[in-house]
């Protein structure tokens, strides 16, 4: 196990909104959870080799517990589902520490937090993290309707009900969310953090952009893939389809790396994923991919990996070598 | 394995290249053609060929709208039918050459050398700011001694500038292109987009003619390939404090037509939007494009030598400027297979850019 890995155990388990559920995690080997900041995000080891990003909607000054709200995927290929289904309260999860990808700028006069769906968890936690210090911010918070808005009463009792504002695409009395004029004076003080699905990111960044935000001041995180990004990330093991054998990658070496440590050499060339001379044939098991070569489709069809940087989403990849 | 689609229009020249009563010959997809304007305005495009002893039939002349064979005096019409066979009463039906479909559009001709029945003219890419009254295009050519692809490469990676092309439209130092992010996308299914923005730099000379401006200046430039062998580059410079909607801006059309595997024909169009009346800019646009073209065909010609010298396909080591060539190699291949194992496949080519000024990321 990584040393890095955190046992956790589900204590409070609740659905929010449809579709959406909560769970309270509380450690098991240790009194407190490592500190963290608005905007972290942690990964979940679910049992069937999968590993998931969920983002933290609360921070806790105690640190005894950390909150994550997940919602069920119809498309689900283990993920959600398991953990919509499976995981209920009192088992136990392996999770990582918390990792922040998506950090406030603390030098803001003012923050407009705009969420869409699932993306209010990491904005709620900064929403609170703001308000803690009395800083000035705005909340804009839209979903498909409110059945499907999580933490929807929550913030309209919270001490800053007055500065979140909700949209629902559901009720045409509603207001819509007018980004552009949401958005009409960008001003170096003022900071903008969007999250939600990829759709709702785009559109928002688009008109930041028509509005002549600078990209310094427009932060956005897709929720399905908070990860993906990270310089290197988790580890993971290969296994080679002819011999059986498996082969560890740590978090800083790459599969090619982790090959030759082991004898095992690919042909390589660019080294970044540019080239596809280091395609290998995966048998099983889900890549990360990270390369610049492959097509969507043919990343979809998650049967090839370039070894010299992508990576794994599953705890196993055995690879045709 | 052919490099090429064969079902798709290429650019065979410029209109007015057969304006008069001669004809142009030239080599497309390793087939002679011959084309020529009769004096009803249509345009002919017979395979350069004589049926005899299958001299070209380009060493002969034009007599009114025949074409006569250099060597015993065969003529052919427009149809390609043989009309006269000097010292004989009887006319050989086989004595016929080929005719391809040839269509004038946008001041550009534009042949059809795959199955004729196949030629509909909707597919012809849409060129149209080589004749537009919002756009003032300089034009030109260079025949290039190398495969298309190699210069498809080499439009789709615009990193090479702060090398090859100091002279006129690079950056060098700390302001060298490939240090500026490329982001590269898929549109439209078929074409490869690799676009940079350089906020805040030097103007290279180019840039400083066009904009008849020294000081800084913002940039963008979209390298665009459209599948099978059409490129863009779509630049913009505007002095930095100004806004991007009233950039200087230019649609380099690269229209590539590949002559043999190892030789191409490079038609450019490099229409702007501004200044549209200044002749003498249209002229210092065309020597400092040609200049530029110039520098390209050198290291593109050594490149191809090499490759031929070593039989090596190339990038060899591929570097991060290559991603954009790569993928729109990969596209190409995907549509000439296609094309190789289904018949009824067409490749249909769409609009390569809008003109709307393109949503950018740097700060004016």
């Amino acid at each position: 196990m990584n040393t890095k890995e955190i046992l956790v155990e589900v204590v409070n388990k609740k659905i929010l909104a449809e579709g959406i559920a909560q769970y309270d995690l509380m450690p098991v080997e240790r009194n407190s959870l490592p500190m963290c900041s608005a905007g972290a995000h942690i990964d979940v080891y679910l049992p069937n080799g999968i590993i998931r990003q969920y983002s933290l909607c609360e921070i806790r000054p105690e640190a005894d517990k950390y909150v994550i709200a997940v919602l069920l995927d119809p498309k689900s290929r283990g993920g959600s589902r398991w953990m919509h289904e499976e995981l209920s309260i009192g088992a136990q999860l392996r999770i990582s520490e918390p990792k922040n990808l998506f950090p406030l700028n603390m030098n803001a006069k003012k923050f407009i937090f705009l969420a869409g769906g699932i993306g209010i968890t990491p904005i709620l936690a900064m929403a609170y993290a703001v308000e803690s210090i009395g800083g000035v911010f705005e909340l804009h918070y839209c979903a498909r309707s409110k059945k499907k808005m999580a933490f929807h009463d929550r913030i309209a009792q919270s001490a800053f009900k007055g500065k979140a504002h909700f949209y629902w695409d559901d009720e045409k009395n509603t207001r819509a969310l007018q980004l552009n004029e949401l958005l009409s004076h960008p001003s170096p003080d003022v900071h903008l953090y969007v999250c939600g699905p990829k759709g709702f990111i785009d559109a928002a960044v688009l008109a930041a952009a028509e509005m002549k935000w600078s990209k310094k001041n427009v932060h956005f995180e897709h929720f399905s893939n908070a990860a993906v990004n990270s310089e290197n990330g988790g580890v993971f093991s290969v296994r080679l389809a002819s011999s059986g054998k498996c082969i560890s990658v740590g978090s800083k070496e790459t599969i090619a790396a982790a090959l030759r440590r082991e004898g095992v050499t690919v042909p390589l060339s660019c080294e970044q994923g540019v080239c596809g001379t280091c395609l290998i044939p995966v048998i099983s098991g889900v890549p990360d991919h990270r390369d610049l070569y492959l097509s969507d489709n043919e990343k979809a069809r998650n049967d090839k990996i370039t070894v010299c940087c992508s990576r794994s989403l599953s705890a196993e990849l055995v690879l045709d070598l | 394995m052919r490099t090429w689609l064969i079902n798709a229009w290429y650019v065979a020249g410029f209109s007015d290249e057969l304006e008069g009563s001669g004809f142009v010959s030239r080599k497309f997809l390793n087939l002679p053609v011959l084309m020529f304007r009769r004096s009803s305005g249509d345009l002919v495009a017979l395979e350069d060929k004589c049926p005899h002893r299958l001299l070209p039939l380009s060493f002969g002349r034009r007599v009114e709208d025949e074409i006569e064979c250099g060597y015993h005096g065969m003529r052919f019409g427009s149809s390609g039918k043989c009309t006269l066979a000097p010292g004989q009463d009887q006319i050989p039906s086989a004595a016929c050459v080929k005719t391809y479909p040839l269509v004038e559009r946008h001041k550009l001709l534009w042949i059809w050398l795959g199955d004729s029945d196949k030629a509909d003219e909707q597919l012809i890419p849409d060129i149209h700011w080589n004749d537009h009254p919002d756009w003032t295009p300089s034009r030109g050519y260079h025949y290039v001694k190398t495969d298309f692809r190699l210069s498809v490469d080499n439009l789709m990676d615009l990193g090479h500038e702060s090398w090859v092309h100091l002279k006129t439209i690079g950056q060098k130092d700390e302001e060298c292109i490939p240090s500026y992010p490329v982001s590269v996308s898929i549109e439209n299914g078929y074409q490869i987009r690799a676009h940079r923005e350089m906020p805040n730099i030097d103007a290279p000379p180019f840039f400083a003619m066009v904009l008849d401006y020294e000081g800084k200046i913002n940039r963008w430039q979209t390298a665009i390939s459209s599948a099978p062998s059409i490129c863009m580059t779509d630049f913009g410079v505007y002095p930095v404090g100004e806004s991007p909607g009233g950039a200087y801006r230019s649609h380099v059309c690269h229209l590539l037509t590949p002559e043999t595997e190892n030789t191409t024909h490079y038609f450019w169009s490099v229409a702007r939007n501004k200044r549209l009346n200044e002749d003498r800019l249209t002229r210092d646009i065309c020597k400092g494009i040609s200049d530029t073209f110039d520098e390209d065909a050198v290291v593109l010609e050594m490149q191809q030598r090499m490759v031929n010298l070593y039989g090596k396909d190339v990038p060899y080591v591929a570097m991060k400027v290559d991603e954009a060539p790569i993928r729109a190699r990969r596209m190409l291949a995907e549509l000439v297979a296609k094309e190789m194992t289904d018949p009824t496949f067409i490749h249909k080519p769409q609009l390569i850019i809008e003109d709307t000024t393109p949503l950018l990321s740097m700060s004016q």
